[in-house]
């Protein structure tokens, strides 16, 4: 009907118009699909536990409750105990005079010696290594990395911890007075792959 | 979650939150560098788009309730354990109970799991160091294999009907027979002891395969007391060892090779000041031992007793016995002179130690010759309290048995599968009760009436006793993880229903607290706390040497040895022991130490036997003994003694999991004991011929010739003291020519090892231990034949030297960390880069497989996955919990290799950091490091001139493999110094020459069992042309 060439660029046109559906078909719902390893993720806890409360208003030091930032890879989350040091007096209740439904959940808990299972906000890739108390022994505050949690009334995931985000701070020059300058270091902290991965 | 909420996240909702929230917190957070990209405090329009579009999809698909990365909990305990933080590492104290020796052992564990398993540094006989099944043990625990519930023939029962129907028979039993292991602890044998006080007729026999009880047969008879004499090697000058190996499966093998190692140790500082002892090894096997030896003799079993008598004749002055001896066997004269002499110069310094597979007339001659050499008190100490109890003899138990028992309950014993001679099966099935308690389902279990599940080491409460004056206690790393009981609970259990109501044993809760009492009666002074913390206590004991009754002695001496014209020994296997280890896929996949096989047993017979035979490697030899007959592949090991098949326990299972019966192998216990009762071990007639058929065995090895190259530099003691360096001759030095230029390692760390190969004996521990720390696969027989082996840290041997007696050298072969490394240059993906601290860096989730990296490697240390080797693994919740949290578990298509265990390396490096420190010497111990029972491997910081490293890499044996590529790598080998009698030539002295190479290659190219691509095309006139060819096979460089 057409010619040769015009039939071929038909074809041609076709092929590519189906591959690229393929692609887009097979990779794109990957690359669409929600992420909880996205800025903005905050799900609903089992507790709506408000930071904003203990760390803000109360001023509750973040290492009364994450011990483990200090001297350990995981800051870790505190067992019911630590929150029935100030619970097992102090028992809030809504306005008809009622527990309020987060204090009843964990007395529930606690009286029935049941763990509770929190969504990690939070969450690093498998393959990285982080150590929360070599960046808080260099002074690195909590904030820097989680965002003003002590406004968060819900714990909502700052930045998407990426790589590159990650390097942007390892590869600033290190503050005049800290160790890393101290040490004549070029950037703030290490970027070989091992300092992370392994 | 449930359904409603998961539903809402991916809602339109959702995406009105991520908006504002993204919005406001960058108003809020203006400091933050990502906000470079929205300088007015917004959300860029190209972000904008992304997440509308995103959540426009969410939108799209959301109702399906998926999500692309895993949601993930943290749990909040309601009380955590107080000195328990989640991720941190603890160590206990505790004791290797499932070996032939109670080891002492410090205990890694990680949120409530032991992962690794290391020696304990306060332990007097093994210090800190461990061997291959230490480290292997650890799979073990977390095997799913394991026998998980109590079992009456195939269907499984709980343990309240299990111990009723086992009572109901005691209670009305007469004759009750109790088999066990020879290493039970103290409070075992109390309670075992408690057990049989209920019965008329019981008796307690011990069974073991693999035992030195002719050995100790023969010293009860000649010092009318039970005891062991326990050898000094760290004061001995002159060893001589009569087909002992102490090194490797003889008797404690790490207090061996700590004392050895000590007494051969170099004096880098001042070599004319270096005293070292002298090892004669007279063997019938190659083993580890011989392979370590100075001189090494080759002789038959049924002669070695006549060789100790002649040498004590000459001695004496009578040399012509030796003499004559040294013509009928081939021995080299200027050897046994050497020996002699020596032996003469050093009379308070010599020592004499004998196999404990041989009959007891040897150590009879030993013992002899041990008194004229002033050995006991000197290189010998007497121990009146053995770590084991006396083996029971087969014909003895047999007796029993045949007649009918009431009950018969076998505790962590195999007999159906090692029973000398085997057909226990007969006696078993006359019991009128069988009961089987073990780890796994094994042969045995499977054929009693009930079957019952012991708790893994690991998950047990025990004490033991190495020896006298010396205790140590086995703790519970984690609670059991099937349905199963320890057997000295059961026991106890059984006892308490049996006993009468007022009896004192049942006022005990259960073991932990029959144990725990029994500690407090024998150490009323320490408390029940600081035995655990500590995991070993010593108390003060002197013990007087034992009266030596020559005319006993003397009578045991002449017994006759008649020899046919072949022979065999039958030793435990250097990974799997007796069988007990045959389920661990580790040990199966771990080269032994000599023939480099894996996955497999076989009989080791000499070139030379092997041409008369007519056989080629993996041939089947029909061997047979005393009516039974076996088919066994044949391996040939240069070394062994002509007419001799050297044949090893522990293949060749039928029942107790997945590996046992994915292994090969022959059960050779049939063979054993019928020809001699009181050596079972020693076959002195055997026929040996060639049978049909064929099996391929896998060696990860294949090709062990040096073709002259320096890649393994050693000496003899007097070329070192001539000249400190002398391996400067030996080098070939790169020229330094750089197309880059060169990094500044100057500043901060540089992380160098340094691997003595003067300590390091070939053992092989370095590999499990590096397995466990770094959650290396297991690839399988088929894959090991492909070269596809994962191992990070393998040790490749060489041999050199005398074709039929050849010198063994042991290297240690890791990733070496070359600063101008060949596998960086060449990756595409940058996926394997090189840090400034020195080491060579893998990044797994960058590689994407071209191995290009791998065939650029001159060393063959990289691994490549080339199948998901780890899978079945990671599938099983049980099997997945043995990995180390603290290293990744790499998939298919990603290379891997030594990471120098960066992930201590960064733990010692922050905590020092942490305190405003500096990282200390020794704070960074490599996993081969810390195992190493030669101590033979050092790491540390090369820029720290005070660091061990540092001043190994300055002496003068030190020297690079491989160094004239100018790859500049990080490990540091040092020579290895051999001590040769002056009198002899040096054994391996022909390593470098050229003219030995062409027989060696004859005689070794007829071992692998395809083509050598060495032997084949190696120019060897040309050094620098067959660097590339590595003798770990083509496998991985394909």
């Amino acid at each position: 009907m057409f010619t040769r060439k015009f039939d071929r660029r038909v074809y041609v046109a076709v092929g590519v118009f189906l591959f690229s559906g393929a692609v887009a078909a097979s990779f794109g719902p990957y690359v669409l699909w929600p992420s909880n390893r996205e800025a903005g993720y905050a799900p609903e806890q089992p507790i709506p536990f408000s930071h904003a409360v203990h760390a803000g208003t109360l001023k509750i030091d973040c290492m009364y409750c994450h011990t483990g930032a200090e001297t350990g890879a995981q800051a870790t989350v505190p067992p019911l105990s630590t929150c029935m040091n100030c619970h097992e007096e102090v028992q809030p209740v809504d306005s008809r005079g009622e527990l309020k439904p987060g204090i009843v959940t964990l007395l529930d808990h606690w009286e029935s010696r049941r763990p509770l299972l929190w969504n990690k906000v939070s969450d690093l890739a498998d393959f990285a290594y982080f150590d929360h108390s070599r960046h808080i022994s260099a002074g690195i505050s909590c904030q820097e990395c989680h965002g003003p949690v002590e406004k968060m009334d819900r714990v909502r995931r700052e930045w998407g911890m990426k790589m590159s985000w990650c390097l942007n701070c390892h590869m600033q020059t290190p503050p005049p007075d800290s160790a890393a300058a101290v040490r004549g270091d070029a950037m703030r902290a290490p970027i070989h792959c091992t300092t992370c991965h392994r | 979650m449930s359904e409603q909420e998961k539903r809402r996240y991916h809602s339109l909702e959702y995406m009105r939150r991520l908006q504002t929230s993204a919005l406001s917190t960058h108003v809020e957070n203006l400091t933050s560098p990502e906000d470079a990209a929205a300088p007015d405090g917004g959300i860029s329009r190209r972000e904008l788009l992304g997440r509308i579009s995103k959540a426009s999809a969410a939108l799209a698909i959301g109702a399906t309730g998926c999500e692309r990365k895993p949601r993930r909990v943290i749990v909040s305990r309601a009380e955590g354990p107080e000195y328990q933080q989640p991720g941190k590492a603890l160590h206990y104290a505790s004791t290797f109970t499932e070996g032939p020796f109670p080891y002492g052992l410090n205990i890694k564990t990680v949120d409530g799991r032991p992962i690794k398993i290391d020696g304990n540094p306060d332990h007097p006989i093994n210090g800190g160091v461990s061997n291959a099944q230490v480290q292997a043990w650890i799979l073990s625990l977390y095997d799913p294999d394991r026998l998980q519930s109590p079992m009456r023939g195939e269907e499984t029962a709980s343990w309240a009907k299990a111990d009723a129907a086992i009572v109901e028979v005691l209670k009305s039993a007469a004759s009750v027979v109790v088999m066990t292991r020879s290493t039970l602890g103290p409070s075992e044998r109390a309670m075992l002891e408690e057990f049989l006080r209920r019965f008329p007729r019981a008796r307690h026999f011990v069974h073991e395969s693999a035992h030195d009880a002719p050995r100790r047969a023969a010293w009860r008879k000649i010092y009318g007391v039970e005891g062991e004499w326990l050898p000094r090697f760290d004061a001995a000058e002159i060893i001589v060892s009569v087909d002992a190996d102490f090194l490797g499966v003889d008797g404690p093998s790490l207090e061996h090779t700590r004392q050895f190692v000590q007494a051969r140790a170099v004096n880098d500082a001042d070599p004319a000041a270096t005293a070292m002892c002298r090892l004669y090894a007279v063997e019938s096997a190659m083993t580890l031992t011989g392979s370590n030896a100075d001189h090494r003799l080759r002789l038959r079993p049924s002669a070695m007793a006549a060789f100790l008598r002649a040498l004590r004749a000459a001695l004496r002055g009578d040399a012509m016995r030796l003499r004559r001896l040294a013509e009928e066997h081939g021995l080299d004269e200027r050897v046994a002179d050497a020996i002699v002499d020596d032996l003469r110069r050093h009379r308070g310094g010599a020592l004499v130690v004998a196999g404990g597979h041989l009959p007891e007339n040897v150590h009879a001659a030993a013992a002899f010759l041990n008194h004229d050499l002033d050995a006991p008190g000197n290189t010998l100490e007497w121990n009146p309290q053995p770590a084991t109890l006396p083996v029971s003899a087969p014909s003895e138990v047999a007796a029993v048995l045949s007649q009918g028992v009431d009950a018969l309950i076998l505790l962590g014993v195999n007999p159906v599968y090692d029973w000398p001679g085997g057909g226990f099966e007969a006696l078993l099935s006359k019991a009128a009760l069988s009961v089987g308690h073990d780890v796994y389902r094994t042969e045995t279990l499977a054929a009693c009436s009930w079957a019952l599940p012991s708790n893994h080491g690991l998950e047990s409460w025990n004490d033991a006793a190495p020896r006298a004056g010396l205790r140590s206690w086995c703790q519970p790393m984690i609670a059991p993880l099937f349905d199963t009981r320890q057997e000295a609970e059961s026991l106890l259990r059984w006892t308490q229903i049996l006993a009468d109501p007022d009896d004192t044993i049942r006022h005990f809760g259960d073991w932990h607290d029959y144990l725990k009492h029994q500690v407090a009666q024998t150490f009323a002074d320490v408390s029940w706390e600081t035995c655990l913390r500590t995991g070993v206590l010593r108390t003060d004991t002197h013990t007087a040497l034992p009266d030596f009754d020559a005319t006993a002695a003397e009578a045991l001496e002449q017994q006759e040895t008649v020899a046919g014209s072949f022979e065999a020994v039958i030793l435990p296997h250097y990974a799997v022991h007796d069988g007990r280890f045959a389920n661990n896929a580790w040990l199966q996949e771990l080269p032994d130490p000599i023939s480099k096989m894996v996955w497999d047993n076989a009989a080791a017979i000499s070139p030379k036997t092997a041409a008369a035979l007519g056989v080629r490697e993996g041939d089947m030899l029909r061997i047979a003994a005393n009516g039974t007959e076996l088919r066994v592949p044949a391996l040939i090991v240069p070394g062994t003694m002509d007419q001799v098949a050297v044949l090893t326990l522990g293949h060749g299972r039928s029942a107790g999991g997945e590996v046992v019966l994915a292994a090969g192998g022959v059960n050779v216990a049939p063979l054993l004991g019928r020809d001699n009762p009181h050596a079972p071990r020693t076959l002195l007639r055997v026929e040996v011929s060639k049978d049909s058929g064929r099996r391929r065995l896998v060696r990860t090895q294949q090709a062990f010739a040096l073709h002259g190259r320096p890649i393994v530099i050693d000496g003899t003691l007097a070329e070192f003291q001539a000249d400190p360096a002398f391996v400067e001759h030996k080098r070939h030095l790169p020229r330094e020519a750089d197309l880059y230029a060169p990094f500044d390692y100057s500043k901060g760390h540089k992380w160098e090892m340094a691997i003595n190969l003067n300590a390091c004996t070939g053992c092989n521990a370095c590999m499990i231990a590096c397995q466990a720390e770094n959650n290396i696969a297991v690839v399988g027989r088929e894959e090991c034949d492909r070269g596809r082996d994962m191992h990070w840290i393998r040790v490749d041997r060489y041999l050199t030297g005398d074709p039929e007696n050849p010198a063994a050298h042991h290297q240690p072969m890791l990733c070496q960390h070359c600063d101008n490394a060949p596998c960086e240059n060449v990756c595409p993906v940058n996926a394997t880069t090189h840090s400034p601290e020195g080491l060579n860096e893998m990044a797994y989730n960058r590689c994407v497989g071209t191995r290009y990296c791998s065939n650029n490697c001159p060393y063959k240390v990289r691994r490549f996955n080339f199948r998901a080797y780890q899978d079945k693994m990671l599938r099983d919740p049980v099997q997945e919990l043995a990995h180390n949290p603290q290293v990744t578990v790499r998939d298919v298509g990603v290379m891997e290799k030594c990471t120098f265990c960066v992930q201590r390396i960064n733990a010692a490096k922050f905590a020092a950091r942490n305190r405003g420190e500096n990282v200390k010497d020794g704070a960074v111990r490599t996993a081969c490091q810390e195992a190493c029972p030669a101590q033979a491997i050092v790491f540390g910081d090369a820029n720290d001139p005070e660091s061990l490293v540092a001043k190994l890499k300055r002496s003068g044996r030190r020297f690079r493999v491989l160094e004239e590529l100018n790859v500049k790598p990080n490990v540091n080998y040092l020579a290895r110094i051999r001590n040769p009698h002056p009198g002899v030539g040096d054994a391996a002295e022909s390593a470098h020459a050229k003219d030995s190479k062409d027989k060696v290659d004859m005689v070794y190219a007829q071992a692998p069992v395809r083509p050598d691509p060495i032997n084949v095309a190696a120019p060897v006139n040309s050094v620098h042309s067959v660097h590339f060819v590595h003798p770990n096979n083509e496998g991985q460089s394909a």
